[in-house]
């Protein structure tokens, strides 16, 4: 099954300046498994050493966050697009 | 930097939403006409769902609803433009980029997703804008993190 990954800005350099890529996997995390095996680097930059996904970084399938729904377990299907977005977030120091 | 119409309605918008902090973006048209865009601090869901995960509320924190910018700025870039600022407010506390600021504002392992972006910052005390205490911030490759910019 491949599904599309839509990759931001900061993370194109893993890709060699490509704004979507081609991948297979049936959930989210075997997508950003094989995204690594194609792109080596990208993924310590998307998930911690437990594989879940960083705090300010998002990743939707076609338009919900994968936090609403099973995370990296999450089922992707044929033709999804899998978008990453750094968040925008901050706060006051306490 | 900013036209004085868009420094007014991040004015407005802080204050509106006192005593959660506001956020939102600046983009600007291929003709360099700025457009100001109010943007949803989903910080509240987010705590009402996960308060474990998400200690804080809005009274200290934001969380823009990303997929929104996501949508406004692909719009905003198909046509020609671009995303120009990250603006937020402050609540009773002056304007300065916190390390939770640098933290969100970088991937991990330091590098800015946004380095072309400039981050206004809104001190609201007891409900009012306090207006000259406005502050803008942006990405210094020299010192590998966020300075403060004059405000042209």
């Amino acid at each position: 099954m491949a599904v599309t990954v839509r990759i931001p800005t900061p993370l194109r350099k893993f890709t060699g300046d490509q704004s979507d890529v081609e991948v297979q996997g049936a959930t989210v995390g075997e997508v950003i498994d094989n995204l690594e095996a194609q792109h080596a680097g990208i993924k310590e930059h998307m998930v911690d050493e437990s594989g879940a996904v960083r705090r300010f970084v998002n990743v939707y399938v076609n338009e919900e966050d994968i936090r609403f729904l099973d995370g990296p377990d999450t089922d992707v299907k044929d033709g999804d697009q899998v978008t990453i977005v750094p968040a925008i977030a901050g706060g006051c120091s306490f | 930097m900013f036209d004085k119409g868009i420094w007014d309605a991040m004015f407005a918008h802080a204050q509106r939403d006192y005593p959660a902090e506001c956020c939102g973006i600046v983009t600007e048209d291929a003709s360099g006409v700025q457009a100001i865009h109010p943007c949803e601090n989903i910080q509240d869901k987010l705590h009402a769902a996960d308060p474990e995960a998400h200690p804080r509320t809005s009274r200290t924190a934001y969380r823009m609803d990303d997929m929104q910018v996501m949508k406004i700025q692909s719009r905003v870039e198909q046509a020609g433009g671009r995303m120009v600022a990250i603006y937020h407010s402050h609540i009773d506390v002056d304007a300065y980029f916190s390390q939770e600021d640098q933290d969100a504002a970088t991937f991990p392992f330091g590098e800015p997703s946004y380095p072309d972006v400039v981050y206004p910052i809104i001190p609201v005390k007891n409900a009012r804008v306090d207006i000259g205490g406005e502050k803008v911030f942006q990405w210094c490759d020299s010192s590998s993190k966020f300075e403060e910019v004059e405000i042209r």
